[in-house]
């Protein structure tokens, strides 16, 4: 039986469903998105509530590993409790590999949040990856 | 008295229209998703919900694409196979390697024997990533080096039924494929329309599901909250990480969630669920697109055997066009030559051509289209009368993902018609078997 969509498989490695970042006092932890591709063209985005904060048309070519630093500043939080969503197409692709990490001002991992593989031959699977994210 | 007939005829319209619904609650389909003891989480069983609400929104027709996708790749066993009710080959190749069974199936006049061949087909792609110490599957390399894919390469062999193993039987197959045009490989140019309609939706979906998620999850917390689980001052942070821890999830939480509660998630999900049907249907439309784009193939090969054994050749034209978006048109013409060593050679040609249109327009609600196949076929080879064969055949839709065909055949000789039933030259079918064979293959989204 499939984990998702009618041939998606989903391998967890670590998978924490909430993360607090510390953004006052000094700190301005981030999560550090990291992911690897495999196929065609991927095709991903990433929101955090309404707003849309990575997306694959960010790049101008398909690309088999791509990163992303969030919050860069605090205008990119939405309050101080959100729901981050990586959903994850695999219309053209046909694996991903997801890290996300929670890091410190100086960038040092905090600790890893996710750590998830998918696959998929599908091109109508896709699979959205949640992430609850507090503020304080 | 009225009101008890009126509620009689509309009992069944009700049951129609609230069963799917009802059954989908009180049957949790998702409950491994949960359960499980390695695998099941909050997240894959909320992914499950939603995949559930969608494909209860989506179209019918659409859905049936799910595992009927591709309108020309054929489901039947190629034209070669003594049991085919198909006429024509399609062109395709593998992106990367494939390996297939009957791959390479000569039509000459030893291919009159029933043969177990096994093949392998290689792009140069492949060969090019090897050669560059790249993976295959980099999505910068698989763009940049499109036009290697062009090229594949076929090697393989073949022995005659009951002489299996046999080495002075076996044949060795070669060959090689060409696609001059290829508008089927997704980093085709024209495909990135294609993407681009997917990564919008894709977009969109993110955010819904954002919304949707947060709605699940003050539910939950109010569930909790009202099972006196959850204290008064707590927070929906409180209950988040619950969800994540998998012993609370499995052992209170998803115990709270009976009938009533899924029907009452399941309508939060289809309240906010458009933007996931979307992507479904969008992703599933334009795969079906690109799988129905232009493609053209030249292919060759030969199969060699020892001593005094003959030898084939085939050299092969494949087209395949897309018509206004209903129909395809698919061409092949060949031409083989059988190298005797003990008798005269045997050489001459072969074409088939075939016309899918589809009847019935696309429904957001409603059937399945019907397809009209129309195609013919012809062999003309030395020492050998021609053969001559046209078909008609009708796809019916009977249920989603099941499909009907009727066909009828005509030839000039009766041995070359498949059907099961002949009646002089013409022979009609009703494939149950394919529909057997549809059930087995679990059409219902099982693998």
């Amino acid at each position: 039986m499939a984990d998702f969509g009618k041939n998606g498989t989903r391998t967890v490695s670590k998978n924490r469903l909430d993360v607090t970042l510390r953004r006052s006092g000094g700190n301005a932890d981030f999560l550090h998105y990291k992911l690897a591709a495999r196929g065609a063209h991927p095709v991903f985005s990433l929101a955090s509530n309404d707003k849309l904060i990575w997306s694959d048309q960010d790049f101008p070519a398909p690309q088999a590993n791509y990163d992303r630093k969030w919050p860069g500043d605090d205008s990119e939080l939405d309050g101080s409790d959100m729901i981050n969503t990586l959903l994850l197409s695999f219309f053209t692709a046909v694996e991903y590999k997801l890290v996300v990490e929670l890091c410190d001002k100086a960038g040092r991992v905090l600790e890893t949040v996710k750590d998830i593989d998918y696959t998929s031959d599908e091109p109508g699977d896709s699979f959205p990856e949640m992430l609850n994210v507090f503020v304080e | 008295m009225m009101k008890k007939n009126t509620f009689r005829l509309l009992l069944p319209f009700l049951c129609i229209w609230f069963l799917p619904a009802w059954s989908l609650a009180q049957d949790d389909v998702c409950k491994e998703k949960a359960l499980d003891k390695v695998k099941g989480e909050y997240n894959l069983w909320f992914n499950c919900r939603t995949e559930q609400v969608v494909a209860a929104r989506m179209s019918r027709s659409v859905a049936a694409r799910i595992s009927q996708r591709n309108l020309i790749n054929q489901s039947e066993t190629p034209s070669g196979a003594s049991s085919s009710s198909s006429l024509v080959d399609t062109s395709s190749a593998a992106d990367l390697i494939g390996v297939g069974i009957n791959l390479a199936g000569l039509t000459s006049n030893s291919s009159e024997m029933k043969a177990t061949s096994m093949s392998a087909t290689v792009s140069a792609y492949a060969f090019k990533a090897a050669a560059a110490g790249r993976d295959s599957l980099d999505p910068g390399f698989y763009e940049a080096n499109r036009d290697w894919r062009k090229l594949s390469f076929t090697l393989g062999y073949e022995y005659p039924e009951g002489m299996e193993g046999d080495p002075t039987a076996r044949a060795a197959i070669f060959g090689f494929k060409y696609l001059p045009l290829n508008k089927r490989d997704a980093s085709h140019p024209d495909n990135q329309k294609h993407i681009l309609k997917v990564s919008n939706a894709v977009q969109a979906a993110a955010r819904a599901n954002n919304r949707i998620a947060r709605r699940v999850q003050g539910y939950l917390f109010n569930l909790m909250q009202s099972a006196g689980l959850l204290a008064a001052d707590k927070t929906v942070r409180d209950l988040v990480s619950q969800l994540g821890d998998q012993k609370t999830w499995q052992g209170t939480i998803y115990p709270l969630i009976g009938a009533k509660e899924l029907i009452e998630i399941d309508d939060i999900i289809s309240e906010d669920a458009t933007a996931a049907t979307v992507l479904k249907e969008t992703a599933i439309r334009a795969a079906e697109d690109i799988r129905k784009a232009d493609q053209i193939s030249f292919q060759y090969l030969t199969k060699q055997r020892r001593a005094n054994m003959p030898d084939e050749h085939k050299f092969e034209g494949i087209v395949d066009l897309g018509l206004s978006g209903r129909g395809n048109f698919t061409l092949n013409a060949a031409f083989q030559y059988v190298d005797n060593k003990m008798s005269e050679d045997v050489k001459g040609g072969s074409f088939a051509a075939a016309v899918q249109y589809q009847l019935t327009r696309d429904q957001l609600e409603g059937a399945m289209p019907w397809l009209l196949t129309v195609s013919s076929d012809g062999t003309w080879m030395t020492k050998t009368a021609p053969a001559y064969k046209a078909q008609v055949k009708l796809t019916i839709p009977i249920a989603d993902g099941i499909d009907l065909p009727i066909s009828f055949t005509a030839a000039n000789r009766t041995e070359f018609i498949k059907e099961a039933d002949v009646r002089g030259k013409i022979g009609f079918t009703f494939d149950v078997a394919r529909i057997a064979e549809r059930f087995k293959a679990g059409l219902f989204g099982k693998k």
